[in-house]
């Protein structure tokens, strides 16, 4: 029973008016910026991170989590009344998701996807009360090693899921591991990369990273291309499901819910792969597989369920081990250490408060959510109709606020707009702006690990092989390469192949 | 502007060069060995990996066709991070309102069809909005919003 003790105290921290309200405000900012084209969460989570300084930890984790999956579910909707996902997550969702809207079944559809979150969201809540205390327990036992060895593991999980080549995946990485060094060195104290800058002293800031290349660097590309006219539903009728409809699209919502809940794990996973993974899994086990494409409801229920199951379990690797799968988790780990926090295993004994409550605060968050969406949805249409050329200069001029306010320093805004200038710049050149991230917030732990794995060792590389856990995750990551290599050796045979055919 | 450069080979000297640029500055730092390893060891480790990848895409990029980097459109390049340089200038010694009114209508002037009176009002707008809801509102210290 002490789960349930456990889960109390959650729903006793979650259900304070004051974190009941900052869980409301996150969803709903999360669901406008799922609903706005080019305000992703990554964004929105670092322009308020410095104002949650002010808050209390679990009042400002309850937010900004609610930020995050709260842009699932709003970005369902734009991808089913628009053919325009919100987030990149929701892009399978729009294949199946509008075809159903132009079919007249828009409500059928928005319907199904934010039950289905809901559906995930909850049983996702539960993995993770089940999980994540044991997982805690199992990282005590981790050494600097292991925790090296899990991140290379993580650092390849993240190539694969990276767009393009494999080789650019990597050197990004590569390029945010040594932007992650630029700072004062904490073990011999000696300045490194900082030109003499002060500031730079403690390293650039990762959301100034973040909001140069996410924010500023995807508004110049979205500006070269032109602004298309876009057709939406603008009726929504039949919002509530007929039974025959619920027992149809409950298998795909368990099914997505298991692959999303394991893929969210993995580090660099998440929800892009599993609504993607999942779609595919549908298509393979219906009994009309011609249907998908055309409005078939298991396209919309999978990936929907699989996302937001992702989007949950996600938390699991944050909140056990101190490791960020992703750049929204990533800004969750900054947001507790400017609380004085230290995210990792021991996270849970010291601040039962904390995790149980943002546990609690992430089902109730989710029930907001449907409500949030489906009874509402006329606002979010009209939200839609607000023109592009009017929401980037916003955009901007939030990304403007939000990067001086973390410092209140000028410089910090000069940086971001310089990697504004770069994300553009490797968006041209085919190179995605994810693994850079992850690289620049894994690299001082890789390096710290590193160092300390072998100050222990003597300088003997073998410490990595010697100890089961880094064993485990070292031949995982093996496992992994062979296959990432695998499809790329069948490729480039098959056009050699093309080639000695012509 | 068109760049008729293949995007690998492009890709490939950046990183070569990237690589390189951070072994000469920390060409000083100490290496020391893997037992205790000096504040140099690690990032000659990781650009020396960089440097690898570079001239394995440059030569891959020799040896098979690859995707050109196309037409690159200005305009909103130098206009958008204009304006933010912009405001990064501006907000300390002009304070908030300036630089705000400022990174709106340069980004505005970026995109297309920029109408003036239309951009004259979003500005405004947003940046009455941004004050009553971040300075007032959240508490941020943003200069000069607190003059009157």
């Amino acid at each position: 029973m002490e789960l349930f003790n456990e889960l109390l105290l959650g729903f006793s921290v979650a259900l304070t008016p004051a974190n009941l309200f900052y869980g409301f405000l996150g969803v709903l900012l999360g669901t406008v910026i799922g609903v706005l084209p080019g305000l992703g969460p990554v964004a929105t989570i670092s322009i308020l991170l410095p104002v949650t300084f002010a808050l209390p930890a679990p009042a400002a984790l309850i937010m900004l989590a609610g930020i995050y999956y709260g842009a699932q579910y709003g970005g369902s909707t734009t991808a089913i009344l628009v053919n325009l996902p919100g987030e990149s997550s929701s892009v399978v969702t729009a294949i199946d998701g509008y075809q159903m809207a132009r079919k007249g079944q828009a409500g059928l559809a928005l319907a199904t996807a934010a039950l289905c979150s809901f559906i995930a969201g909850t049983l996702a809540t539960l993995v993770i009360a089940v999980a994540a205390p044991a997982l805690a327990e199992v990282a005590l036992d981790f050494g600097p090693a292991d925790y090296f060895s899990l991140m290379l593991f993580g650092l390849v999980a993240a190539v694969i899921l990276a767009h393009g080549s494999i080789v650019k995946a990597v050197g990004m990485i590569l390029v945010g591991i040594l932007l992650g060094t630029i700072g004062i060195d904490a073990n011999t104290s000696l300045e490194r990369y900082t030109f003499g800058v002060p500031a730079f002293g403690d390293g650039i800031d990762f959301a100034v990273i973040a909001m140069g290349m996410f924010g500023i660097g995807e508004t110049i590309s979205n500006l070269e291309q032109k602004e298309g006219g876009r057709s939406f539903v603008k009726e929504v009728r039949g919002l509530w499901p007929s039974w025959a409809d619920i027992k149809r699209f409950l298998g795909p919502a368990l099914r997505g819910t298991a692959l999303g809940g394991c893929l969210g794990l993995l580090p660099g996973g998440g929800p892009v792969l599993a609504s993607f993974s999942t779609y595919a899994l549908e298509k393979k086990l219906s009994k009309k597989p011609g249907e998908f494409g055309h409005g078939a409801l298991e396209g919309v229920a999978g990936p929907e369920a699989a996302n937001n199951a992702a989007a949950q379990t996600a938390f699991i690797p944050m909140l056990t081990l101190g490791l960020p799968s992703s750049a929204v988790m990533a800004l969750m780990i900054g947001a507790l250490m400017m609380q004085g926090l230290s995210p990792g295993p021991q996270l849970m004994n010291q601040r039962p408060d904390l995790f149980w409550g943002l546990i609690a605060s992430m089902w109730l968050g989710n029930l907001m959510l449907v409500v949030l969406n489906l009874p509402l949805i006329g606002i979010w249409v009209k939200l839609l109709s607000v023109p592009y050329r009017m929401l980037y200069p916003a955009i901007m001029l939030f990304c403007c606020i939000g990067v001086y306010s973390i410092n209140n320093n000028a410089l910090d805004v000069v940086l971001a707009a310089v990697f504004g200038g770069f994300g553009y710049m490797m968006k041209r050149l085919h190179c995605e702006p994810a693994p850079l991230l992850l690289g620049f917030i894994l690299g001082p732990m890789i390096e710290e690990t590193l160092r300390r794995a072998l100050l222990i060792s003597h300088g003997d590389p073998m410490v990595f092989v010697e100890r089961p856990i880094s064993l485990s995750f070292l031949v995982l990551t093996f496992l992994l390469l062979i296959v990432l290599v695998a499809p790329m050796i069948r490729m480039t045979r098959e056009r050699a192949f093309e080639e000695g055919a012509d | 502007m068109d760049i008729r450069i293949s995007s690998d080979f492009l890709t490939g000297l950046l990183f070569c060069g990237l690589g390189a640029i951070a072994i000469i500055i920390g060409s000083d730092y100490p290496i020391g060995t893997a037992a205790r390893m000096g504040a140099g060891y690690f990032p000659l480790l990781v650009s020396s990996g960089l440097i690898l990848l570079g001239g394995v895409l440059i030569v891959r990029s020799s040896l098979t066709e690859t995707q050109e980097v196309g037409a690159i459109d200005i305009r909103p390049l130098a206009l958008l991070i204009g304006s933010i340089l912009l405001f990064g200038l501006l907000i300390e010694d002009w304070g908030f309102p300036v630089a705000g009114l400022a990174v709106v209508i340069g980004a505005r002037i970026a995109g297309r069809q920029y109408k003036p009176l239309e951009t004259i009002l979003l500005a405004v707008g947003l940046v009455g909005f941004c004050l009553v809801l971040f300075s007032y509102g959240l508490g941020l210290h943003l200069p000069a919003t607190h003059l009157w």
